[in-house]
């Protein structure tokens, strides 16, 4: 921007700085409870977050469209309709239009972040006194918003019935709290975006100097779009990878002589980052008449060890005894991509063993 | 390039009442761009255009810069009432007989 510094420097520590360092800190204390650490989830969620933060860094105009008062409005009507969608999803009812409806609010918000010059948000020094009385405008109304919908809200769940009180309930803990994060931190730009007249004509060119930190920064939002969709590709093309080892168990006697026994324990990746991992644990056991389970092959131990950006479906697992007695276990699990929800890989895992201890298949 | 606003407009986009003001004609003479002139006050080149436009009104310290930077009186930039043209202000007409 082209403010003169007529304004004393910050302080480096400042209310401001101090609230966003906390948030972030809850976020990411939020996010490493939701993710394992070193998941490639979780590095995603890094690498959009330091996206983010590098885009913020980089100055932005509107452009010729953005920047026509009609088309922000437009913006801003179709981010309101998507938050009060999510008002109404529970956190059960999540499924794959609703990740897309959060992709796409979470587009329309940088789209808002550019029409609005980040104005909403930007320090007091990168701003001239226009803006700050239009941005002091703008934080006035949304507060206003923001007091009569937590006020409604409260309205709701004094005088609801208990039904309503149970869909309030269970609205804030899906969708609400996206509505809510939305309200919070995007309504003052909403606002900026409704409020300021169309822009001037750039009668000097473009503004936008593509400098080496806008490159980057461009660079990295494209890839930060095109990592989801080229992992979730992966899910199909990608071959599995299997991973499997047994070790001995300590022998028991049994009614007909002694048992011996192995752990089997194999997990087969399916995807690459975007993927999920599927396992088999378990202990199974042979006496020279039979093979059976002792822990781990049963219908509860069916489920993806590990899963992301993945939905996984069971299709079967089943665990039968041969007439040789010989013991068969197949889990077979259906893993579908969130992000494109027509790319699926089926994973087959098997346990076949013989009464004689023989390991004829596995995983 | 005066900028004379429309009778309806009865004030700025955030309610205030409408400063007349020369900076257009002036930017021009100088042939600074808005961008030019934007760096020159400190403020975004957006405000100037917004303060052409007359939705826009300069406080008292970005007006004294404008007046720096024109180098004229505050009240030969700005006025409460139409501005008239600044051939009219030099030349001006004779009175109708």
């Amino acid at each position: 921007m082209t403010t003169r510094s007529l304004r004393p420097s910050r302080p480096l520590i400042t209310i401001e700085r101090v609230v966003a360092a906390l948030i972030v800190l809850l976020i990411g204390f939020g996010l490493l409870a939701w993710f394992e650490i070193f998941d490639a989830g979780l590095i995603y969620v890094l690498f959009v977050l330091v996206t983010a933060f590098v885009v913020r860094s980089v100055e932005v105009e509107p452009g010729a469209w953005l920047g026509l008062r009609a088309v922000r409005r437009g913006l801003v009507l179709v981010i309101a309709l998507i938050t009060l969608d999510f008002l109404t999803i529970r956190a059960m009812d999540f499924n794959q239009v609703d990740i897309a409806l959060l992709f796409l609010l979470i587009l329309a918000d940088v789209a808002l972040g550019r029409a609005t010059r980040r104005i909403a948000s930007a320090d007091e020094d990168r701003i001239d006194e226009r803006q700050e009385a239009l941005r002091n405008r703008a934080h006035r109304i949304a507060y206003a918003i923001l007091a009569i919908s937590v006020g409604l809200v409260l309205l709701i769940a004094e005088v609801a019935t208990p039904g309503l009180r149970r869909w309030l309930a269970e609205s804030l803990g899906g969708g609400g709290v996206v509505s809510f994060i939305q309200l919070l931190f995007f309504s003052p730009a909403m606002v900026i975006a409704w409020l300021e007249p169309d822009r001037i004509a750039d009668e000097d060119g473009s503004r936008m100097h593509r400098n080496f930190r806008a490159r980057i920064a461009y660079g990295m939002v494209t890839f930060a779009v095109v990592l989801p969709v080229l992992m979730s590709l992966l899910l199909a093309v990608a071959p599995s990878r299997v991973s499997a080892f047994t070790r001995p168990e300590p022998d028991f006697a049994t009614s007909n002589g002694t048992a011996h026994c192995s752990y089997f324990d194999a997990r087969t990746q399916a995807g690459i980052g975007f993927g999920a991992t599927t396992r088999i644990a378990a202990v199974a056991c042979w006496d020279g008449r039979s093979a059976f389970e002792e822990w781990g092959l049963n219908s509860s131990d069916c489920y993806p060890y590990r899963s992301e950006f993945v939905s996984t479906t069971t299709i079967e697992c089943r665990r039968t005894m041969g007439s040789d007695g010989s013991l068969h276990f197949t889990y077979r699990t259906d893993v579908r991509s969130a992000i494109l929800p027509f790319v699926s890989r089926e994973v087959v895992m098997t346990l076949n063993l013989t009464k004689d201890g023989k390991v004829v298949q596995f995983p | 390039m005066l900028v004379r606003r429309k009778e309806d407009q009865k004030s700025t986009s955030d309610g205030q009442r409408p400063l007349f003001n020369r900076i257009a004609v002036l930017r021009t003479e100088r042939q600074l761009s808005r961008q030019q002139l934007a760096e020159a006050v400190g403020v975004n080149y957006q405000t100037i255009g917004y303060i052409e436009r007359g939705e826009y009104n300069p406080s008292l310290e970005l007006a004294f810069r404008f007046a720096e930077v024109f180098a004229l009186p505050i009240e030969a930039i700005f006025s409460r009432q139409p501005l008239r043209p600044l051939s009219e202000e030099l030349y001006p007409r004779p009175p109708k007989e």
